[in-house]
């Protein structure tokens, strides 16, 4: 079995957004909506630290689909629009989505995004890979993991684009890959761990 | 023209309504639901909204009209037509809502050919359209005088009555990622069907009553105003239930509870609680009350405001603040942060947008339109000249 | 006034635009104007669409120059990641790069030639053809030309539009001025030249050594959001146990992601570095034998004149790096013979300390001079203590870390304390730490600016020769001094890119002085701040665009050469800038002197390389160049590029300014001591963003959905003010005014404002933030390297809800 998974260190997050643009870019995603995108913690503005000066803290957070191995999106979906497929990856059809937002409604982090209307994209033709479904509105859209490209062995466009190297892309079903080994030696953060989701994206510093 | 029964000039004003309803959802079928007031932050507005609340003012028409079987009340017995209809007519705006919510019903035959079973909503679909077809039933069967299967059936109605609420409240009860996540949520909205339910039937029965088509004995209406205090007290008992099991720790879903206390949806839920829950009782539980037409209209009227209301901070209480929160927050994806605007949101906010409401006030109207229909044709029977009354209560609890 | 502002900026837009659909007329449909991507929309889609790929080498202007393999798509560009041809440390790319797949389209471009009807800064145009744009522009140079001479013209190529940066063959054939001193990103060197050498700040070893350091000093060095693609260095540096520490008034990216952040007061850093090394002086925390060996410290000096005592039979081989005099060999005191000795002298044990009488001359070593010297100024920890606002014991202990801790560095960037009146004080006082602590030429250590400019090796290149008789003018003036001079000799100006508003501060003086031009001309690539006061504008290409297959070449920032290809066709009517300066230069018959395409002028580079053109474009367009696989060893052999081949630490020929040795100086303006400073109380700094190279990226809609024009603002001034998140806010002094939306950050000091370098002045409600930079120059400079520095963080403002 495959288990595709994502590490993001913390400490190496800058909060440069290239993530949040490379997705973007690579996914065709429109405007005014991103399928990741990297949160100042505890900010109401971004770049802006918390605490008081000089006794401060500042800490990204990368936020995407997490790719629950017990999705909370997946089970509510009344069509199986949602599925959890063979690689691991939480993924959406959208040929079968109805548009009800259940899904949006049950996922705890927000990830999901939806077409309210027609998508926006500017330039208004489109961008991207090729392969990559054309949505309208009325369906749900999130973090595929890049299916288009971790389907053909390649990494998620975030991973490849991230400046610092934050990101680890592996396999969790492959004891022996970094990721892995990340996920044994290292003290992960799950976001919202108590939520039982089980996320295959993890942080650690 | 006059007819004993609702007036053709009353059907024309919400038959118009209707009309501008649908054509304000063909505006949305257009523009997608970038046209209403949601967005990525508050994902459900005045739509589901209003569903929870009709899904719940059905209850109060099946459950008496099945009672007087089940039970034997034979006093429910000649009301439980007009009952009946008013559940029908409900649960119908209930479904029409769910449909003007979907932002790709083309696709809604993918709900026969691939249900996911694990989805509550596909639960509440089912047991909605069971309910539906059960109403429709008993109306028919009513209609045609076949008693016998009447009572049967309302053996089966209760239970899925029951269930009605229960699904429904587990499409957010479920949510393990939303301040629903209450095992509490089906007792709830069993009660706040009951007590909703119970009063509008009383609303439309002494409206029926007063353009004659359908008499309301003072013994009846006590006993039903009886109930309804009865009513009242229980889902205020849940309510008080939940609220305490949110407030005790001081922690989790504090976020929560100071939204619903002092924050934005505090309105709402002090309008329940004093509004909905308190006043109405305290009259109802004068027993002289209860026969006073005037004070049961008020009552009846409070505890369906109040539990709209409570639909209302229970809905969107949920969606104010985002369990991983931060700058910039969540993008929004509405239309309105596409016209150059910040497309962020820290928090949730929402408000509906006149076409939302013009939508919703469409679909009440067609169901307050069926409800004149049916009463006139099924309950009416003889023609007897009568002067009539526009339905005013009738229409100021629709919009 | 900001009423009359805010009108002019609206009808700016308004009027451009209509401005360009009369362009219509010349084959651009009216609709394309307000849209880009209508344009690009493909006639008919014939066939299912194939995915072209092509390579190029992305900013330089950022100093990062990422390689980047793009995707088009029926001729459009719809995907950018690096080159994965590059070595994976150097498959790089940030946000700014990914958001080119809209900014290339952007509304903001510039689309076919324009010219003024209106006022100067009024905003309206109408569309010309190149013809007469060119014809326009090549006749104002030779009327001005005849009328005042050659040096009459100003001709700068900067930012974007200068695809080839740094080859500029319009302005050495029209032999016009192109503005002498730059002003920007050299206070610290100008400090820093005499003891090290020329390009101070670019030492000579790699940023990739930074993990062998134990302590990586950054001060005013936003690495995490400046150059984002090096910020991996410091990550690689703290896993492998090195301690950073950041000197910032602010709470920046990278101060987070320090180990230590130490929080100054804005513009004091000179008085940290005068501290630390007055703590490592007197704890004796120096490094005696490289202070010794490498080091001018042993140098004697005679006393009452302060001048470097010296044999005057013995001149050196190299003059003097400032001022081009002979300089002689300096003695030291032979401790074997007690005598004098030239110091290069292998025999000599030279004394570190100690006054002698020679020649009846009182002598002193320079070290000894620096004892005496910070004894009387009184530099300590606690003086610095007081001026930096830092505690004294983080003083001491930061020096301890620095001089005991291992090897170090100081890492300076290119803004923050640079920007200063006493920028070259700060470089002077870092370069004696350095000395003293004999943190340089070592592995993981130096003194410079890092990640962004890395030292490689000859890449064998040839150049693009012009005859000698073409050249730069040779007035050196700096652009910046010219709206102050009274009679002033330029005339006419042709610009690429918005030199006027992006180099020089204060920006309604300059502004006033543009206007008295008899001519400007700009060639840019978007609708930036300055264009509304040009004659002739005319639309450039960016990197991305080109008539012909092969583009520019180049050695990228990170040690490859480069050969890029066309990604697309030029969008609108717009040119590259050889095809720009070709047209012009035609028109005076000077063009047979430049290449006639990217492709001879590449081939004229590859000529005598160890690349051809074949094995580029087979290697996607890039070849690592020879010898980068071993990281350099700069300075490793200790001999420095100044006259006696040593860190010189004394500098001569400051001593009229009294400036031999370091002195504190307060910032001209932006200091609470200041006159301005009871109107005007809060010290307003700009620096780097990740969603801009300066105002550049300004028109992406991508990046704007992240950022506008804002100021960063302290929780206890903004409550002062009843200033909240959002709000607009009205920032002014006594040179202008602007208005951005004020962002509440508990991370700004309070009296300090920070805010992200500047934005098209289009986006801002009012003004823009040029309006308030301060104008001023270090007279002292003018005896430096790179003369006086633009001072753009030496401001001081006041905001008020707008």
């Amino acid at each position: 079995m495959t288990k595709l998974a994502l590490a993001i260190n913390q400490k190496r997050c800058i909060g440069c957004q290239a993530c949040a643009e490379a997705c973007k870019m690579e996914n065709n995603v429109g405007m005014g909506m991103l399928w990741t995108r990297t949160l100042t913690e505890g900010s109401d503005v971004m770049d802006a630290a918390v605490g008081e000066f000089p006794n401060l803290r500042m800490d990204y957070l990368p936020l995407g689909c997490q790719h629950c191995e017990n999705p909370a999106c997946q089970k509510v979906c009344p069509t199986g629009a949602t599925y959890k497929d063979e690689m691991g990856r939480v993924e959406i059809d959208y040929d079968k989505c109805i548009g009800c937002r259940m899904c949006m409604a049950a996922c705890p982090y927000n990830v999901r995004v939806f077409n309210w209307t027609e998508p926006v994209h500017d330039p208004e033709t489109g961008y991207g890979d090729a392969t990559v479904p054309v949505r309208h509105k009325g369906v749900m859209e999130k973090c595929t993991l890049c299916k288009q490209r971790t389907d053909n062995g390649q990494k998620p466009m975030c991973v490849v684009c991230c400046p610092t190297h934050a990101r680890v892309f592996g396999d969790l079903d492959d004891p022996n890959s970094e990721i892995s080994r990340l996920k044994r030696e290292r003290t992960v953060r799950i976001l919202l761990e108590e939520m039982g989701t089980e996320p295959q994206v993890f942080y650690f510093v | 023209m006059q007819t004993k029964g609702f007036s053709k000039v009353a059907m024309g004003v919400f038959g118009a309504l209707t009309l501008v309803g649908i054509a304000c959802w063909i505006f949305q079928l257009i523009g997608g639901l970038g046209v209403t007031g949601m967005s990525n932050t508050t994902s459900w507005g005045l739509y589901i909204c209003m569903f929870m609340l009709f899904v719940g003012l059905s209850a109060g028409g099946l459950i008496v009209a099945s009672s007087a079987h089940v039970f034997g009340i034979e006093k429910f017995k000649p009301i439980a037509k007009p009952a009946v209809i008013m559940s029908t007519v409900c649960i119908c705006v209930a479904g029409m809502l769910i449909l003007v919510d979907l932002g790709g019903i083309q696709r809604i035959w993918r709900l026969v050919t691939g249900p996911n079973f694990m989805s509550p909503l596909l639960w509440d679909v089912c047991i909605i359209t069971i309910y539906l077809v059960i109403n429709i039933l008993d109306l028919v069967w009513m209609q045609k005088g076949e008693n016998d299967k009447v009572r049967k059936l309302s053996y089966v109605a209760l239970p899925v009555a029951i269930l009605v609420h229960s699904v429904t409240a587990w499409i957010f009860g479920l949510q393990i990622a939303r301040a629903w996540y209450t095992a509490i949520m089906a007792p709830i909205f069993v009660a706040s069907a009951l007590d909703s339910g119970l009063a509008l039937l009383l609303l439309g029965l002494l409206l029926i009553d007063k353009v004659g088509i359908a008499e309301l004995g003072d013994e009846l209406l006590a006993s039903l105003a009886k109930l309804l205090a009865t009513f009242i007290a229980v889902d205020a008992f849940f309510i008080g239930c939940e609220l305490l099991t949110m407030a005790y720790p001081g922690a989790g879903e504090a976020a929560a509870l100071s939204h619903m206390l002092s924050g934005a949806t505090a309105p709402f839920f002090w309008f329940e609680i004093i509004g909905g829950l308190l006043v109405p009782f305290v009259i109802l539980a004068i027993a002289n009350n209860r026969t006073k037409r005037g004070m049961v209209v008020l009552a009846s009227a409070l505890v369906v405001l109040g539990v709209a209301c409570k639909r209302i901070w229970l809905l969107f209480t949920s969606f104010i603040t985002p369990n991983v929160a931060g700058a910039p927050g969540i993008a929004g994806g509405s239309a309105a942060a596409r016209e150059g605007g910040d497309i962020w949101a820290i928090i949730g906010t929402y408000a509906p947008t006149l076409p939302e409401i013009l939508i919703v006030v469409g679909v009440i109207s067609l169901g307050v339109l069926a409800f004149m229909v049916l009463c006139n044709k099924l309950v009416a029977g003889e023609e007897v000249e009568q002067q009539v009354s526009l339905p005013s209560e009738e229409v100021a609890q629709a919009a | 006034m900001s009423g009359m502002k805010s009108s002019h900026a609206s009808l700016t837009r308004r009027t451009f635009v209509k401005g360009a659909v009369a362009a219509g007329a010349l084959g651009v449909a009216a609709g394309g104007m307000a849209t880009t991507a209508n344009w690009l929309a493909p006639a008919q889609a014939v066939a299912e669409p194939e995915d072209k790929v092509t390579y190029m080498c992305h900013q330089f202007h950022c100093l990062s120059g990422c390689c980047l393999k793009c995707t088009t798509r029926d001729g459009r560009l719809v995907k950018i990641e690096p080159n994965d041809a590059c070595e994976e440390r150097d498959q790089r790319i940030c946000v700014r790069g990914l958001s080119e797949v809209q900014h290339v389209y952007a509304n903001d471009r510039l689309q076919t030639p324009l010219k003024r009807v209106g006022e100067r800064g009024e905003g309206k145009f109408e569309a010309i053809s190149w013809d007469e744009a060119i014809k326009t522009v090549a006749d104002a140079i030779k009327e001005s030309q005849k009328k005042y001479g050659e040096q009459s013209v100003f001709y700068r190529k900067c930012t974007e539009p200068s695809v080839a940066h740094g080859v500029e063959w319009l302005v050495q054939l029209l032999r016009a001025e192109s503005g002498g001193n730059w002003g920007l990103d050299r206070g610290h060197t100008n400090g820093l030249v005499p003891a090290v050498g020329y390009y101070a700040h670019l030492y000579s070893r790699s940023i990739w050594e930074w993990p062998q350091a134990s302590t990586i000093l950054m001060v005013g060095h936003n690495i995490c959001e400046s150059g984002m693609t090096y910020a991996q260095c410091m990550f690689d540096a703290q896993e492998a146990g090195a301690k950073v520490i950041v000197v910032d008034p602010r709470y920046s990216v990278t101060a987070a992601k320090a180990d230590q952040w130490i929080p100054i007061n804005p513009g004091t850093d000179p008085a940290l570095m005068l501290g630390m090394l007055a703590v490592i002086v007197e704890k004796g925390w120096y490094d005696e034998d490289f202070a010794k060996a490498n080091t001018s410290f042993p140098f004697l000096v005679e006393r009452k004149s302060g001048k470097i005592f010296a044999d005057e039979k013995a001149p050196l081989e190299t003059p003097h790096l400032i001022t081009g005099d002979t300089v002689y060999t300096a003695y030291v005191y032979d401790t074997k013979t007690k005598s004098a000795k030239h110091y290069d002298d292998k025999e000599a044990k030279a004394a570190l300390e100690g006054s002698w009488t020679l020649d009846g001359k009182e002598v002193v070593t320079e070290f000894t001079l620096l004892k005496e010297w910070i004894a009387k100024n009184g530099y300590s920890a606690a003086w610095a203590s007081e001026i930096t606002g830092i505690d004294e014991q983080v003083i001491i202990d930061l020096a301890d870390q620095y001089a005991n801790g291992g090897p170090a560095y100081i890492d300076f960037g290119l803004g923050g304390p640079d920007k200063y009146y006493n920028a070259d004080v700060d470089g002077h006082a870092m370069g004696i730490l350095t000395a003293l602590t004999g943190n340089y030429g070592k592995p993981g250590t130096g003194l410079g600016f890092f990640g962004g400019i890395e030292p490689t090796a000859a890449s064998g290149l040839g150049a693009w020769a012009l005859p000698e008789e073409f050249h730069y003018g040779d007035t050196g003036l700096a652009m910046y001094e010219l709206p102050d001079m009274k009679d002033c000799p330029i005339h006419c100006a042709i610009t690429f890119g918005d030199a006027f508003t992006l180099e020089a501060a204060n920006a309604n003086k300059f502004l006033e002085w543009v206007k008295t031009l008899d001519f400007f001309a700009i060639a840019d690539i978007y609708h930036s701040s300055v264009i509304d006061y040009a004659d002739i504008v005319m639309p450039a290409c960016t990197k991305f665009e080109c008539p012909e297959e092969i583009y520019h070449i180049r050695e990228t920032g990170m040690g490859y050469v480069s050969l890029a290809t066309k990604t697309i066709d030029p969008l609108f009517e717009s040119k590259t800038d050889l095809e720009i300066e070709r047209l012009i230069a035609a028109e005076f018959g000077l063009d047979k002197y430049m290449p006639q395409s990217y492709e001879e002028y590449a081939d004229a580079l590859l000529k005598d390389s160890p690349y051809t053109k074949e094995q580029l474009l087979a290697n996607q367009g890039v070849i690592r160049i020879p010898g980068m696989e071993t990281l350099p060893d700069g300075r490793g052999d200790q001999v420095y590029p100044t006259p006696s081949t040593k860190f010189e630490v004394y500098y001569e020929n400051l001593l009229e300014q009294g400036h031999a040795f370091p002195v504190y100086d307060p910032p001209i303006e932006s200091d609470p001591n200041n006159e301005k400073f009871a109107e005007y109380p809060l010290q307003f700094m700009q620096g780097k963003s990740r969603f801009r190279i300066h105002a550049y990226f300004s028109a992406s809609t991508w990046l704007q959905e992240f950022i506008g024009p804002c100021v960063n603002i302290s929780p206890a001034d903004a409550a002062a003010r009843g200033i909240k998140t959002g709000d607009d806010m009205h920032v002014f002094n006594d040179r202008g005014e602007f208005i951005a939306k004020a962002l509440v950050n508990p991370g700004i000091k309070e009296g300090t404002l920070f805010m992200f370098e500047t934005t098209y002045n289009t986006y801002y409600k009012d003004g823009f933030l040029q309006n308030v930079t301060n104008d001023a120059h270090n007279q002292r400079c003018y005896e430096m390297r790179h003369g006086p520095q633009i001072l753009y963080n030496d401001t001081l403002v006041q905001v008020e809800k707008a």
